[in-house]
């Protein structure tokens, strides 16, 4: 701890410890409702002294925000069912014991027992969670998953940006780190363990690596002019970055993180911009306006090859890769600026917000979009499922809300 | 008339735009900006006073995904790089921003595109490029906070600031 706390007094930014923001529950808003759920019986766990049990309720809310699950407490019709129990073996420390059943086939088909640091309450709720879904669903649960976005706070003195990380229901908001110049594009590492970012702090843009866990961090690229919409490689290898350097537009530049060798993947005239992978690793998307307004394009990284993804409207851009490599999540305008989905098989358009929203992001599922959403001159962080069944706003600390992104699976 | 009410208005939008930034001892230094305004005696017809041809900070205007500078605006750009290139150890920061429709990463490229625009006038009336530092906000620096066509227009401009 000496250490970090020594580091980051070296680099000069202040991050701030876990911070306990007034949280109020999300409100799961149902717009069409949940397709055939799965019901799931979860009472609240059995507590020695009477004290009220913190696990039952953050996993009833993990499994029905998720859009799948029908979770209450009581539930006659449930075939599966959740007992547990909470017993504190000192001061700090507690012994949980859980188990998930099966009424039908009369047997249980989990059974775990953990003894946690009661500091750890929420993150093994989310972790049972996580257990629940992959049972039943036979897919990993994201519920153990990150958020990142940045906060800004205006005032009479100023402003002050942060990037900020949180857990999946929006608790356990902290800064990563804090300034008095913005933060823009922040993106996670496929391993979860660090993210890039773009930092106005030395005047002109500059791209940084922060480890998430460490705070340490390192300047990656401060060349003339942008220094934008850093991407990692899905085996973290490669950084792909936006950069003018002596000219005026940005091109798509790819970093050698380990040879520091810099390669220069487009050419011409045009702001090319917010590179993205793909799943693969073969190319990637970018924003590019080569064609007079801003479209979609994909890159090959072996023969550079190009050709123009987005086929809908004058205005697409900052496309993402579902995780499954399947569609495109962008922003788009069409009367507004809109969030919308690409099919890439049926090439099919499908606007998912009609708010004027930005910065879409998959959950590591590929089921549920992350992103800004501009509401009532405020920006707010919601997110959104594929088929459009599931809203929820996630709470978060006082301020705006910008470029929010979705940690891949942490474990 | 209606020219110099434009003008006064740049103005009032410059000064209620202009933030004192002090260092607050966190560690991130935020760029020096000058309030003080450097004028001098331009020669002007007696008729009216238009601040945008004295020397000082500056803002220019730009239309909805353009970054052509306004024919108005080349006179103003011109005192400015006239007094530039006669103190060459005077230098300025230009800051391109955009209105907050569309793509963040987007819009700080079409903020580069207007700051240079800016700048490229300025070399080529006889501004040495190490004189100037462009920056490009995007629209991560809004000057109006409104949703409406009037914040738009308010915030689609190049900055430039003398600095110490």
């Amino acid at each position: 701890m000496k250490k970090n706390w020594l580091l980051r007094k070296l680099m000069g930014v202040i991050l701030f410890g876990i911070m306990g923001w007034p949280i109020y529950a999300i409100q799961l808003e149902l717009t069409q409702g949940i397709d055939k759920p799965i019901l799931i019986m979860i009472p609240n766990f059995q507590t020695v002294s009477n004290t009220q049990d913190p696990l039952a309720i953050i996993v009833r809310n993990d499994l029905n925000r998720s859009g799948r699950f029908h979770a209450e407490v009581f539930d006659a019709q449930a075939d599966n069912q959740v007992f547990g129990s909470v017993k504190a073996i000192d001061a700090h420390h507690d012994a949980v014991e859980f188990s998930l059943n099966s009424k039908i086939q009369q047997r249980t088909l989990l059974k775990k027992q953990f003894v946690i640091a009661s500091s750890q309450m929420r993150s093994l709720a989310h972790h049972l969670s996580d257990l629940i879904y992959q049972q039943l669903l036979g897919v990993k649960g994201y519920f153990s998953t990150q958020l990142a976005y940045i906060l800004i706070n205006r005032n009479e003195y100023g402003t002050r940006y942060a990037l900020m990380l949180s857990d999946v229901d929006g608790y356990n908001a902290r800064a990563l780190l804090t300034s008095t110049q913005p933060i823009v594009s922040p993106a996670w590492s496929p391993d979860g363990r660090k993210i890039a970012y773009v930092s106005f702090e030395k005047v002109t843009p500059s791209i940084y690596v922060q480890d998430v866990q460490t705070g340490k961090r390192q300047l990656i690229s401060h060349y003339e002019g942008i220094n934008g919409a850093p991407a990692w490689s899905p085996d973290c290898r490669y950084l792909a970055m936006a950069l003018s350097k002596q000219e005026t537009n940005p091109k798509i530049y790819v970093l050698d993180l380990q040879s520091k060798n810099l390669r220069q993947l487009t050419f011409g005239q045009g702001i090319d911009t917010e590179p993205s992978w793909s799943p693969d690793g073969k190319s990637l998307l970018f924003t590019s306006d080569r064609s007079g307004s801003p479209q979609i394009y994909q890159v090959t990284l072996d023969d550079h090859k190009i050709i123009r993804l987005s086929l809908n409207g004058d205005y697409n851009a900052r496309g993402r890769f579902s995780p499954d490599g399947q569609a495109i999540a962008m922003l788009t305008r069409n009367e507004g600026y809109h969030i919308a989905l690409q099919d890439l098989s049926t090439q099919r358009l499908t606007v998912l917000t009609d708010t004027p929203d930005k910065s879409p992001s998959f959950s590591p599922d590929g089921y549920l979009v992350l992103y800004e959403c501009n509401q009532a001159q405020h920006r707010i962080l919601r997110m959104i499922s594929i088929d459009g069944r599931i809203h929820a706003q996630i709470p978060t600390p006082p301020g705006e809300i910008q470029d929010p992104v979705w940690s891949p699976f942490l474990s | 008339m209606l020219r110099i009410i434009g003008i006064l208005v740049a103005y009032l939008i410059l000064s209620a735009c202009s933030t004192p930034l002090t260092d607050e001892g966190n560690g991130v230094q935020p760029y020096e900006h000058s309030d003080r305004v450097r004028t001098q005696g331009v020669a002007l017809p007696d008729q009216f006073e238009q601040s945008s041809l004295n020397v000082g900070n500056q803002i220019y205007y730009f239309d909805f995904d353009q970054s052509t500078v306004y024919d108005n605006d080349l006179a103003s750009i011109k005192v400015q790089a006239r007094y530039l290139a006669q103190h060459p150890e005077v230098t300025v920061l230009l800051t391109g921003n955009t209105d907050e429709r569309g793509s963040r990463e987007y819009n700080i490229g079409l903020g580069q595109r207007r700051a240079q625009s800016v700048a490229n006038l300025l070399l080529t009336y006889g501004v040495e490029k190490r004189q100037i530092t462009l920056v490009s906000y995007g629209a991560e620096k809004p000057c109006a906070f409104g949703h409406s066509e009037e914040d738009y227009s308010k915030n689609r401009r190049v900055e430039l600031q003398y600095r110490k």
